[in-house]
């Protein structure tokens, strides 16, 4: 019994010292978490230990020569603690003026004596981050981190950067909406930034960062390969050259023509590439200037009744299904017809024989009665086959382009066709496609008959290791029986030597194509006196390469607004831009355009390597520099072609004037400048005047035309 | 066959499971500890959390083993199982090389493993066997001396490892010999001189002695009537001067200490020094405040600030990740994990079963107090593991196998009956 007691005593010790215990680790638990204030959690804060994302170095976007679109460069913000500790009421008056100097010039935009006051202001309200430069670059921060002062560090000067990444795209504004933008960390995404965002973020990582001296976060597990991973860089099918010469030629237009938008593609017609986008909005800003900006994609997006531009389709399927041929006569009557209760007229008169044209002649003079009235009589019975026909021209569905936000073309089903859809369908009315569906189409004639997919990324590459690889791609092998599309071109060559669009025929070349001009509907209404002036075609036709759509929308009628008027020129001047420096067009030519005159090149300017292929090209004689140079004007000379250098080897700034914006930078980065560039289109003025050494690291400041 | 599958029915599953869950949890909070997001796969085996994995498979096999043969295989051969462990600390000794001052582990290039793990263990097993036997009773001195030697034998050899921390957990075993009839003044008396000892840190031995002196002068006053004063007076003169003479070595022994003993030693007393880890654990597990930061959120516990996040101070993240519900969820699924040993020790019919029961116990008990007491700076920082969670290969399957045994003696006190 004695001993049965003796053990619960023993236990009963044990269990003492174990509850003691346990209480008392309870009460420091309590103690710890929720005592003191949160003493330990404010010790906690204050250890700085947090978890950073590091950002993966952004992939770069390149045009199909490996051309820089759009890549990451660090910049850094750059403040002042203006009551940093040593910064005594002496040490502030000694230094400050000479930091105002130092700042005003690296920073022009402010006076010496605009940054004093501003700095003096700043230590008077007690500013301890005062802004000295947002996003400033590399070469700027350096400058500054070496002024006076500021050379001795942060804490004794106060001086503090931030550093962040900046998206720069190398070629200002240049095919913009086509790279596009990812905003607010991913919430807004536009354009091949968008559409790769994954591709091109690569891996952000998380880490834990322990803050060490000097402000300065370091990794806490001290893995070699910590970083993150960079992302993938886009090859693309752009070509800089040509989104210029687009770009530029749209944006004369909409201001001339006062339009409110406008866009414009350009294909490589055997691949499918697309060598350039451009979409102009023209606004007028809140100071009341003129604005001329890319802000949607309207070449991609926006579906609009194509007009005129949509006879191809309507011409190729009466040809194909063996209804007509391009001579066959058609019966027009004086140019009016009525399907049920409604009438249809062309735009003009046409000369008629015995009341009747050719399909050739209603194509070439776009006559609406014309092709409509053949496709009503052959298809007004079989609707079925001539929506078989948008289907094979892939008229009926997006073409699934690898970019978000492909307009879908809106086509009436079958069954809802009224007994005016067909005639109205038939020239482009009733339905609604994107320019580059439009474009897609023509292309295609342009290629034989083979449609390819139009496409913007070539490969998705991790530095030299191709990653993905995009071949051109068939949609359709034959759209059309070869003659079909054989008598088709020569009816799209007819329209340029003399139809509608006979004030852009060229004695160099030869385009094929077609106008339309097409009235503007709004709130399901035709609005009086607004138009779509669109241009749409392929050259040089004989050996089609590139193929260009043009779209202008509600230009001002009292200046112009028929497709030949607004848009045909565009194609004209984007067409002739292109060939008179594409190298790879010349090739197809014959050789009797090589014993014309020297003037295809002349007040020509590039790189020497092109000047002296294209001279050799026509045979012409050509006056080089005696010192070595690397671009030059030509400038013709009693049959000769002198070469003047732009860039000589002392670096003396030339003359920017005139220059297309991608030439400029090319020479004044091959300088060691940092170019600023504001507005769009050509060059008017330069900050640094030509004549004066370059100074490697100097800014200049390009103003183009639009402002 | 029958039989097998009747046995496993018998397997006390609340003893099991609690002892699983603790190895899960244990395995995620190193996951958490020592979390590196670019090696963000749990099983990764380039990191500690990986290694775990592949020790737990260790262990579920060893769970198979243990659960099917018989318990004799423990019992019967547990002095072999001494000698060998007795023998590979004295190797250890020899062979290993010095890791932070310790010379405990020995390297097979993978894996390290550390003797005094099993020491503990076969230790348990040893003095259970001993005590077992009817024979031995504490009215022996040579039972005295038989224990004590069970003990302190691998107990100086962890101790000459420098492994403090280890060698401290083999007095642990004087709970259960208290428990089983050890004579109360040992425990009574080892208790009041760790007591000294924690003044003598604070105090100076002359003044421990004379506050001992005015407390034993007034009870001598009380019993200024009392027929044995003499004897009352003698014994206080006796314990004050033992006491003064305990203090003073104590205060020697300290200044003869290694430095980093030293350091823990005075960050506890408050007098400065070394205080990283502490000052980094309360931290830690005071910023967690009433539901935590979230699991994998931690900052503190993961940190350079706490070198040993992954070991012996991974009671921090989950008080930093989980804060006080967690922590306190944590608590009582331990406490909880012991008293279930406790409950079913003195279910046993065999005296050995109930003995070892005790035995992993007082290991678990002293194992999780101290080394919660020093994540919470209550008790001087001793590297000792936090059974099931802290760590450690040869740690968690030495536990494993040391609470696994018991529960294969669990089943068969059926197969007694």
């Amino acid at each position: 019994m004695k001993a049965k007691t003796n053990v619960i005593v023993r236990s009963y010790i044990i269990f003492g010292l174990f509850v003691l215990s346990s209480i008392m680790i309870l009460g420091r638990i309590v103690f710890l978490q929720f005592g003191d204030n949160g003493y330990w959690k404010k010790k906690s804060e204050s250890q700085t230990l947090i978890y950073k994302r590091i950002e993966a170095e952004r992939g770069n976007i390149y045009t199909y020569d490996q051309r820089t679109l759009a890549t990451t460069l660090p910049t850094f913000d750059l403040r002042m603690d203006t009551r940093a500790d040593a910064l005594t009421d002496t040490v502030w008056s000694q230094y400050i003026d000479s930091i105002a100097q130092g700042l005003s010039q690296i920073f022009p935009s402010k006076s010496h004596a605009q940054y004093r006051e501003s700095l003096d202001s700043a230590r008077k309200s007690n500013n301890r981050y005062f802004l000295i430069a947002k996003k400033a670059t590399f070469l700027e921060t350096r400058q500054v981190r070496n002024l006076p002062l500021f050379k001795k560090g942060k804490i004794k000067s106060g001086y503090i950067e931030i550093q962040d990444n900046t998206r720069l795209k190398p070629f200002g504004n240049l095919a913009e909406r086509t790279i596009g933008y990812v905003r607010d960390s991913g919430r807004y995404k536009k354009g091949l930034e968008g559409r790769y965002d994954v591709e091109l973020s690569g891996e952000n990582k998380i880490v834990l960062m322990e803050k060490v001296s000097g402000g300065v976060f370091l990794p806490v597990n001290d893995e070699s390969d910590f970083g993150s991973k960079p992302g993938y860089d886009l090859v693309t099918t752009l070509d800089i050259k040509i989104q210029d010469i687009t770009q530029s030629s749209l944006i004369n237009s909409v201001r001339k023509f006062e339009a409110d938008r406008g866009c414009a593609i350009v294909m490589h017609i055997p691949t499918g590439q697309i060598r350039a986008i451009a979409n102009v909005k023209r606004s007028i800003d809140k100071e009341g200037n003129l604005t001329f900006e890319e802000a949607e994609n309207y070449a991609l997006q926006t579906t609009t009744e194509p007009g005129s531009v949509m006879k191809l389709a309507s011409v190729l399927a009466l040809i194909d299904e063996g209804y007509c041929e391009a001579q066959t006569m058609i019966p027009i009557g004086n140019g009016k017809i009525k399907y049920y209760d409604r009438e249809m007229k062309d735009d003009h008169s046409l000369k008629t024989k015995n009341g009747a044209i050719s399909l050739k002649t209603a194509f070439q003079e776009s006559s609406n009665v014309g092709i409509s009235s053949p496709v009503f009589k052959y298809f007004g019975g079989k609707k079925q086959d001539f929506y078989t026909y948008l289907e094979k021209f892939n008229l009926t569905k997006p073409l699934g382009i690898a970019l978000k936000g492909e307009g879908t073309p809106v086509v009436p089903a079958l069954k809802k066709w009224s007994g005016v859809t067909l005639p109205w369908l038939s020239i482009g009315y009733g339905l609604q496609v994107t320019p580059l569906q439009i474009l897609n189409l023509y292309a295609a004639v342009a290629n034989g008959g083979k449609m390819m997919k139009p496409y913007l990324v070539t490969q998705i590459k991790d530095n030299d290791q191709i990653i993905e690889s995009f071949e051109p791609e068939v949609i359709q092998e034959e759209i059309c029986k070869p003659t079909t599309i054989a008598q088709v071109k020569t009816m799209l060559e007819s329209v340029i030597d003399s139809g509608t669009a006979n004030n852009i025929s060229s004695n160099f070349y030869k385009i094929a194509g077609k106008t339309g001009t097409s009235l503007v509907a709004e709130k399901g209404k035709y609005q009086q006196g607004k138009y779509q002036s669109t241009f749409v075609g392929y050259f040089p036709s004989d050996k089609p390469l590139y193929a260009c759509i043009v779209v202008i929308h509600k230009p001002n009628t009292a200046i112009g607004y028929y497709g030949r008027e607004v848009a045909a020129p565009v194609f004209k001047d984007i067409a002739d831009r292109i060939f008179y420096t594409d190298i790879n067009i010349h090739s197809t030519l014959e050789e009797r355009f090589a014993e014309q005159t020297n003037i295809f090149i002349a007040k020509y300017t590039s790189v020497k390597e092109d000047i002296l292929a294209l001279a050799k090209f026509f045979k012409s004689k050509v006056i080089e520099p005696e010192q070595p140079y690397h671009y030059a004007q030509v400038i013709a000379n009693q049959g000769k072609l002198v070469l003047k250098p732009m860039v000589n080897e002392r670096k003396i700034i030339p003359n920017f004037k005139d220059m297309a914006l991608k030439d400029a930078i090319f020479i004044a980065e091959s300088l060691g400048l940092n170019v600023q560039v504001k507005g769009i289109g050509k060059i008017i003025s330069q900050s640094i005047p030509p004549g004066q050494k370059a100074l490697r690291g100097d800014i200049i400041t390009l103003q183009l035309n639009n402002l | 066959m029958k039989q097998t599958q009747q046995l496993r029915s018998k397997i006390d599953f609340k003893l099991f499971g609690s002892m699983w869950a603790l190895i899960v949890i244990g395995w995620l909070t190193i996951y958490s500890a020592g979390y590196d997001s670019s090696h963000p796969w749990i099983f990764d085996v380039s990191k500690n959390y990986g290694k775990t994995f592949i020790w737990i498979i260790i262990c579920i096999l060893l769970n198979i083993i243990i659960l099917n043969i018989n318990s004799k295989v423990f019992s019967v051969f547990s002095y072999i199982y001494y000698i060998i462990s007795i023998l590979s600390l004295v190797l250890v000794y020899f062979i290993a090389d010095d890791v932070k001052g310790a010379r405990a582990w020995i390297d097979f290039g993978y894996f390290k493993f550390q003797p005094s793990e099993f020491a503990k263990l076969s230790t348990a097993l040893a003095l259970s066997n001993y005590m077992s036997d009817l024979d031995v009773t504490f009215n022996q001195l040579k039972t005295y001396i038989v224990a004590f030697a069970l003990i302190f034998i691998p107990m100086g050899l962890v101790l000459a490892q420098h492994d403090m921390g280890s060698a401290l957990v083999f007095l642990s075993f004087f709970f259960l010999l208290h428990r089983f009839g050890m004579a109360s003044w040992i425990l009574y008396s080892g208790i009041y001189l760790m007591f000294i000892t924690i003044l003598s840190l604070f105090f100076k031995p002359y003044m421990i002695a004379a506050f001992l002196m005015i407390i034993l002068a007034v009870w001598l006053y009380r019993n200024r009537t009392s027929k044995e004063f003499k004897n009352f007076l003698t014994l206080s003169i006796i314990s004050i001067v033992l006491t003064f003479a305990f203090s003073t070595s104590v205060e020697f022994i300290i200044s003869k200490m290694d430095k980093h003993q030293r350091d823990r030693i005075n960050v506890m007393a408050g007098k400065g020094g070394n205080d990283w880890n502490v000052r980094q654990s309360l931290i830690a597990i005071g910023s967690g405040q009433f539901i935590g930061k979230g699991y994998l959120n931690g900052t503190q516990s993961k940190g350079n600030f706490l070198p040993a996040k992954e070991t012996d101070f991974i009671f921090c993240t989950i008080g930093e990740e989980f804060g006080f519900v967690g922590t306190i969820l944590f608590l009582i699924l331990f406490v909880y994990f012991m008293m279930r040993i406790i409950n079913q020790a003195e279910k046993q019919k065999s005296n050995y079963a109930k003995i070892y029961g005790y035995a992993i116990v007082s290991i678990m008990a002293f194992h999780f107090f101290i080394n919660i007491g020093m994540s919470l700076g209550l008790l001087p920082v001793i590297g000792i593991p936090l059974p099931f969670m802290s760590y450690g290969g040869t740690s968690l399957v030495a536990f494993t196998i040391l609470v696994t045994v018991f529960i294969r003696m669990d089943i068969e006190k059926w197969i007694l009956s």
